[in-house]
């Protein structure tokens, strides 16, 4: 499977101590200063839509979120262009930048730990309804991919695959992590977890 | 792979016209991408598809301290002067009249998920609009559209733009007659017609169904028809008023009526007879002039009709300028029968107050239009989803969007209201602030526009969350008001026809520039738009919160009972309005207020470096440059098919490639040349080859040899050796089409 946009989303621990525009300043920042991957190009502002993608920075690999779909709040990336890698690769190489921004966002005067997510659970979505319909059959070929992406980031190997939404929604898979390592071994990415 | 899927598993789904025309779009990609197509003529080619530039896609961004290169993977390729390959553009939806499907609404959520940022976004025309889509996603995402009966043909770029009407068509309580059937027949009659491919500009249209009221705004657009009933030998009669050099930016110009009492069906052939006079005599080469409002100011309104008259007579007959009206209105019909027809009127604060400003009773009893305020426009793709559902539920496919930036369920029942109240409650889509000061409209801005200079998106969320906060004390005269916030002087916001609006500018204080509006008081929505506003000076946008205040405050505290803002600010006059806020436009020294040199929802400091060139005026290229490109991309698609090994569809190709190659040049002298075969190669070999025009120096006649002996034959020889010869000479006849088309214009120059 070559999907054409993939997202891995980590939940806001304390979702109601974030205000998305909070993070704006900080985004552009991140851009002058090349923190985040990819070309980012700018950040744009959708907190006044409900449930929607929140605050992101646009990017021309990537995209980063504090993304209120799914009347959730979490950090979002997508990988939309340029894959790298095998797609266990990709996956967990989006876990890794969404742990790298919540540290980052944690750094940040008047955000701190409200920019800290969970690591126990993970939403990962294909954006690419053709090659991945949100059924079970895409669950049985993607299930194996998400398995070997996440093992890694459980003390245990231990993780649990469902499928979640309907059929008109793009397929999209919640990974519940048992004993989940810390944000900061995520953070250090694929070579640190191999 | 997902490309090649989708356009196979779309076969038979889309318009075959349509069809056709993204496969050529994704050819000229492919050929843009091998440099053989020339940059302005790809930027027009994608242009009149709908797909635009966005800002940065220069590849420069100043990022609060410096400008910084883009650096995106394709270099330096790019799709359109100083506009980089890789840089994500915008994807235009046309919408005509508004009307839009649950299921269009679902294919539009899956495209924002799949390509864009998750957003949709409803534009002050009625479209649909994408952003942060990469310019080789554009042809799979088109085809996904023309699967449900979507377009994005000619939503950009120098062409007739979407047709916009009176949401409330059908239904509205005022109106004359239902003007959608009308929009409809015109919307099609027009899409790619070859009277509409050489304007100097775009062109834009409006349908509405009275005089009176808002709806259609025809008074500020290039043309437009407001519906008329008249009396005569006793019997009701319906027809249109035609107006005509309408139109916002810079100067403004207000519409003239070009025709009134026009016959439904003279309607289509007198608006192609427009077409044609602009066409011919609108300015091709300064397009700060170029929009058919100079030409009807130029030669004046008595003569301009005289020219559409003239120009009438002569048009060749078109079974299609009454086909809708011989075939039957078809009216719409409501999703669900009337059961009692009684609203439930239950006292539920939130209900009553959404009820009071979101709702407007049919003219058909038992029925009403529910508005659906979108906040700047913006709607996610996971609410629309659910939004589309509530359609279902409620209204089936009557559902519209708006000029100003909304969505409106027609038909909704009475007895219904409450439980869509609830619906929409539940998935946050209750906002009870439709058509008042709160529902404030904005342009893009600086957000995505490449020509925005203020965060016009910016402060219109601010206004809008700063008056939502404070809706339930607002005065009865403010509430009623509307805002309309432009990025600059472009008004793609209609700053014009606020009572309050505001466009972007700048001043320069102290070595450093600040992000400004200027102020538009008294603008006229009703009546078509019936006046624009004064401008009453420039105010630094952080402070325009205070001007709106100020100004609401001093409407309240002047106006003589019943006095509306339109009266109450022509009394005051520009001079007392511009002492309301005069010491507002003070500069503090940078130290003493840095917050001022930002703009609203955006930390860097401000710059106008980012402003880039705009594409609204698309490129000037010409109708026949535009068809010579159209046979190289089927020429393309006659290589393609002959690698592929099938034969019979590459000596088809070629044919075919030739045939539009010579039709751009038979065009150039017969503006009404015939589709068929025959007709187009025998004008061409008149014109072009006896008189030897077509001739190389050192070739003489042998390019156009091809054209004619494949045609001669009548059908295919279709063997390989054949087949591959004649794709071979496609090309070379493609070029001596160009040569042929530099030498006349060498010609013509020379004469003149």
């Amino acid at each position: 499977m070559n999907p054409h946009r993939i997202s891995v989303k980590l939940y806001l621990d304390d979702p109601a101590a974030l205000d998305a525009e909070a993070v704006v300043p900080p985004f552009h920042r991140y851009i002058r200063e090349d923190a985040v991957g990819g070309i980012p190009i700018d950040v744009a502002r959708y907190a006044h839509v409900v449930n929607g993608p929140g605050v992101l920075i646009i990017g021309h690999q990537l995209d980063y979120a504090i993304d209120y779909a799914e009347g959730r709040a979490g950090i979002s990336v997508t990988r939309k262009r340029d894959p790298e890698g095998t797609l266990v690769e990709q996956v967990r190489d989006l876990a890794t930048e969404a742990a790298r921004l919540s540290l980052l966002l944690q750094g940040e005067d008047g955000i701190g730990d409200a920019g800290r997510v969970g690591t126990g659970e993970a939403l990962v979505t294909i954006l690419d309804r053709y090659e991945a319909p949100n059924d079970d059959e895409t669950l049985v070929r993607v299930e194996p991919t998400l398995r070997e992406a996440f093992e890694p980031l459980s003390e245990c190997a231990a993780v649990e695959v469902t499928r979640v939404g309907g059929a008109r929604e793009p397929f999209a898979a919640r990974v519940a992590i048992t004993a989940a390592r810390p944000l900061e071994r995520w953070a250090e990415g694929s070579a640190a977890l191999a | 792979m997902s490309t090649i899927g989708w356009r196979d598993r779309l076969q038979g789904q889309m318009d075959p016209e349509l069809a056709e025309e993204i496969e050529v779009f994704e050819n000229q990609v492919e050929l843009r991408k091998d440099g053989r197509v020339d940059e302005r003529v790809f930027a027009e080619t994608r242009l009149r598809r709908g797909v635009y530039g966005q800002r940065y896609d220069n590849g420069q961004r100043h990022d609060g301290v410096e400008h910084r290169r883009l650096e995106f993977p394709s270099g330096d390729l790019t799709k359109g002067p100083e506009t980089l390959w890789d840089a994500p553009g915008m994807l235009r939806i046309k919408v005509p009249w508004g009307g839009l499907t649950p299921l269009q609404i679902d294919v539009l959520a899956e495209l924002a998920e799949e390509y864009s940022d998750h957003v949709l976004h409803v534009t002050t025309r009625q479209d649909i609009q994408l952003h942060y889509v990469h310019i080789e996603d554009m042809p799979t995402v088109m085809r996904r559209l023309a699967a449900v009966g979507m377009t994005t043909r000619e939503a950009c770029g120098n062409g007739v733009r979407n047709l916009t009407a009176c949401p409330l068509s059908g239904v509205c309580r005022t109106e004359a007659f239902d003007v959608t059937p009308h929009s409809e027949a015109l919307f099609r009659f027009l899409l790619g017609h070859p009277d509409c491919q050489d304007f100097g500009r775009k062109f834009k249209i409006a349908f509405s169904g009275c005089a009176d009221e808002a709806c259609g705004l025809v008074m500020m657009h290039d043309l437009g028809a407001i519906a008329r009933v008249d009396v005569v030998d006793g019997q009701p009669v319906q027809s249109f008023d035609v107006y005509v050099g309408g139109g916002l930016g810079t100067t403004p110009h207000q519409a003239k009526l070009l025709a009134g009492q026009v016959p439904l069906g003279e309607l289509l052939p007198t608006v192609q007879a427009v077409s044609r006079v602009f066409a011919r005599l609108g300015e091709k080469q300064n397009r700060n002039r170029a929009r058919i409002k100079f030409l009807v100011s130029q030669v004046g309104i008595e003569e301009f009709s005289r020219l559409v008259r003239e120009e009438r007579e002569i048009l060749p007959y078109d079974p299609r300028w009454t086909a809708h009206l011989e075939d039957g209105l078809l009216p719409e019909d409501p999703a669900r029968a009337l059961d009692t027809g009684a609203e439930d009127d239950g006292a539920d604060p939130a209900f009553l107050a959404w009820r009071e400003n979101n709702v407007y009773l049919q003219r058909q009893p038992g029925y009403a239009v529910v508005t659906i305020p979108l906040p700047l426009g913006d709607i996610s793709s996971g609410q629309s989803r659910l939004l589309a559902d509530v359609a279902r539920r409620f209204v089936g496919d009557t559902v519209r969007t708006t000029v100003e930036q909304n969505i409106v369920f027609r038909w909704v029942r009475l007895e219904d209201l409450r439980d869509l109240h609830a619906a929409l409650a539940e998935i946050g889509m209750a906002d009870p602030y439709a058509e008042t000061i709160v529902d404030v409209t904005s342009c893009p801005g600086t957000d995505t526009c490449k020509l925005g200079i203020s965060a016009s998106r910016g402060l219109a969320g601010e206004l809008r969350e700063r008056l939502a906060a404070k809706s339930g004390e607002l005065d009865e005269a403010v509430k009623g008001l509307r805002i309309k916030v432009s990025g600059c002087f472009n008004s793609c916001g209609q700053h014009h026809v606020a009572d309050i609006g505001f466009f972007g500018n700048s001043r320069k204080s102290g070595g450093r520039v600040v992000p400004h509006f200027q102020v538009v008081l008294g603008g006229q929505w009703q009546e078509n738009a019936g006046s624009y506003g004064l401008a009453v000076g420039a105010i630094p946008s952080k402070r325009i919160p205070e001007v709106v205040d100020r100004i609401t405050n001093q409407f309240v505290a002047d106006r003589l009972p019943g006095e509306s803002f339109l009266d109450w600010s022509g009394r005051t006059g520009r001079k007392g309005l511009a002492a309301i806020i005069e010491d507002l436009k003070q500069i503090p020294e940078y130290e003493d207020d840095p917050a001022l040199f930002s703009d609203w929802g955006n930390p860097r400091e401000f710059s106008i470096g980012d402003i880039g060139v705009g594409e609204c005026a698309g490129e000037v290229i010409s109708s026949t440059d535009l068809e010579l490109s159209f046979a190289e991309s089927i020429a393309f698609e006659a290589q393609v098919a002959l690698e592929d090994g099938d034969i019979e569809r590459a000596d088809d190709r070629a044919y075919r490639s030739m045939i539009t190659a010579a039709r751009a040049l038979v065009r150039t002298e017969l503006p009404d040349v015939p589709e068929q075969d025959d007709v187009i190669v025998r004008e061409f070999d008149t014109r072009f080859v006896e008189t030897k025009r077509f001739q190389d120096r050192f070739a003489h006649g042998k390019f156009a040899r091809p054209l004619l002996e494949r045609h001669a034959s009548g059908q295919s020889v279709a063997t390989e050796e054949h087949a591959r010869t004649l794709v071979e000479e496609a090309q070379l006849f493609i070029d001596a089409a160009h040569a042929c088309q530099i030498r006349m214009a060498g010609a013509t120059s020379a004469t003149q």
